[in-house]
């Protein structure tokens, strides 16, 4: 039938009306700097109290054939959680309040802005305030003395596509989920367990062989691996392997976001 | 059929056999109808009639599922965002921008239709004073009354100076000065030549508002017109509103066939169909049956509606 060939023929993204949600969130923000604010504080303080306090009784931890003072390992881990912590806020609580709650996206989809658009929007979003946080986070571990590599200077970049490929990914949740409920189940089985087993507070080398490939397999291992390997300078070809699966995540989870935020929103 | 390429055609919205289903369930049943430039057209009809479903594929944000639609001479399929940029949309449901102020919400729509601000801004100021919304430009959206946010959301739809408004049960919800407010602003935009599109299951609001309508009832069109024709195509001029006691109703029931074109029984009144209602009422009264109380008005289009689509609830 002509029209389902026609509906298949979606159209493309553009940058310009994406950059129109994130105007939209800049303006809402506004209102909500507190809160913008306060988003840079998280990682700091879980430097502060487990980097420096717990850290105190840790020792060196086993680190590219050496041992790396707890901090600096930590560090890193923390920036990789802090850019998880930003994707689930602004490519999966936000968008999911938008969607099912205050219905924001059903007045915009009246407007030439299409759905490809709002969810590269909110992407775009999430990207540009983690990088922000991320910026602001590099310079404390900078003056804490915790930057051991000019390599550091790939930090930011790499900040960049771990917000992007994890957001996109949360927007995959935003895509899937209905029920207000569904977002404590996300935050106690996914995100909770990825934060604290993906290599972010200790070194995978822990894990027995078996589990190791399971947390291998999480996108905040590759976040977390590739940010330390920036600020201690410990870069290699497996450097590379994390930053592909970081661009191939971004990618898939982008496409098919999109295509669940679709599914949604026209029927 | 001859469709010139010209970009102004005649009739803004084209249907012809349109469908549209959901799974098993048929929500649109092959509707024909045509929306022409400069009227007020009107969609009646109890809930679940296919109402909204239609106005959405108008509106580009739901693929018929068969037969042909075109709006502003357009496919809806695959010129969505060129139709959508030239259409406004009051949704049945307000979805407003909460997390902005009144103005700000009118700032991003002008934003998500491409609007250069030069052009936006006295046009924001111009819409606020439309919807009488000058003390409240700062205000969030959530304190705002039912009514306002209907005004708004309203405004919002003018925010491209669009060709065609489409209008989903604009005033359910609200008390009768905002409806009647709303009524005023819709009246203006039809005077200025804005077509609008209005879907309501109030028949004084379709009364007042459509020059055209169409009853749909089960996801079909069931019939079509103005209203004062299908006033008089279903309904007669006048209708006698009787209230009886038991033995009038027995001796009414023998001669009410003669005295009215149609009768109705309802459980607490006999509505009698005439073109004259005091010359009806006069001959009952002569006839020796008592009344209770009677009525004499004007036949409107709820008598039409419930002729077509009977009384019983329909769930």
């Amino acid at each position: 039938m002509a029209i389902a060939e026609r509906t298949k023929a979606y159209p493309r993204p553009s940058l310009h009306r994406a950059s129109q949600l994130v105007y939209r969130n800049a303006l809402a923000y506004k209102h909500y700097w507190i809160a913008f604010i306060s988003g840079f504080f998280e990682p700091v303080f879980y430097l502060v109290a487990v980097g420096f306090g717990v850290g105190q009784f840790v020792g060196g931890v086993p680190f590219g054939g050496g041992q790396l003072d707890y901090a600096s390992f930590l560090a890193p881990g923390m920036l990789a959680a802090s850019t998880l912590n930003g994707a689930l806020f602004d490519g999966f609580f936000s968008p999911f309040f938008k969607l099912n709650w205050m219905r924001t996206y059903d007045g915009i989809i009246t407007t030439p802005v299409n759905i490809s658009d709002i969810a590269v929007g909110e992407v775009a979003w999430a990207l540009i305030r983690g990088t922000i946080y991320g910026a602001g986070f590099l310079i404390v571990m900078l003056v804490f003395g915790l930057i051991h590599s000019p390599w550091a200077l790939l930090a930011l970049p790499a900040v960049m596509l771990s917000s992007g490929a994890l957001s996109a990914g949360a927007m995959i949740l935003t895509g899937i989920t209905k029920q207000i409920s569904s977002l404590e189940k996300v935050m106690t089985l996914v995100v909770f367990p990825l934060f604290l087993f993906s290599g972010t507070f200790f070194p995978v080398s822990l894990y027995p062989g078996y589990l190791r490939p399971i947390v291998q397999a999480t996108p905040l291992y590759h976040s977390a691996s590739l940010l330390r390997a920036l600020t201690t300078g410990a870069v290699g070809w497996a450097t590379l392997w994390h930053v592909v699966y970081l661009v191939v995540m971004f990618v898939l989870a982008s496409a098919l976001a999109i295509r669940l935020m679709r599914r949604r929103l026209i029927s | 059929m001859a469709t010139s390429a010209s970009s102004e055609p005649e009739a803004l919205i084209q249907a012809e056999g349109l469908n549209k289903l959901f799974g098993e369930l048929v929500a649109v049943d092959a509707v024909d109808f045509e929306v022409r430039k400069g009227e007020a057209f009107g969609f009646l009809g109890p809930n679940g009639a296919g109402k909204t479903s239609t106005m959405r594929m108008i509106g580009c944000t739901s693929p018929p599922s068969g037969g042909t639609l075109r709006v502003i001479g357009m496919d809806p399929v695959s010129q969505a965002s060129e139709i959508k940029a030239r259409i406004g949309v009051v949704p049945q449901m307000d979805n407003l921008d909460i997390e902005l102020t009144v103005r700000e919400n009118l700032e991003m729509y002008a934003r998500y239709f491409d609007i250069p601000r030069d052009v936006a801004n006295p046009r924001i100021d111009e819409l606020i004073d439309f919807v009488q919304l000058q003390e409240k430009v700062d205000s969030k959206v959530e304190p705002l009354s039912g009514g306002m946010k209907r005004r708004l959301t309203i405004a919002r739809a003018l925010i491209n100076d669009p060709d065609l408004l489409l209008l989903d049960e604009p005033t359910t919800g609200l008390d009768p000065q905002a409806r009647h407010l709303v009524w005023d602003r819709l009246y203006r935009l039809k005077q200025r030549g804005v077509t609008l599109v209005i879907t309501t299951h109030y028949m004084d609001e379709a009364e007042q508002l459509c020059d055209r309508l169409v009853v749909m009832d089960k996801a079909k069109i069931v019939t079509e017109g103005s209203p004062p024709d299908l006033i008089a195509r279903y309904s007669t001029r006048e209708v006698l509103e009787l209230r009886l006691s038991d033995d009038a109703r027995e001796k009414l029931a023998t001669s009410a066939d003669d005295l009215a074109d149609r009768v109705e029984w309802l459980p607490d009144r006999v509505l009698l169909y005439t073109e004259t209602g005091d010359a009806t009422l006069a001959a009952i009264h002569e006839s020796g049956i008592q009344t209770y109380s009677a009525l004499v008005r004007r036949a409107t289009l709820e008598d039409v509606f419930l002729t077509i689509t009977g009384r019983s609830l329909i769930e």
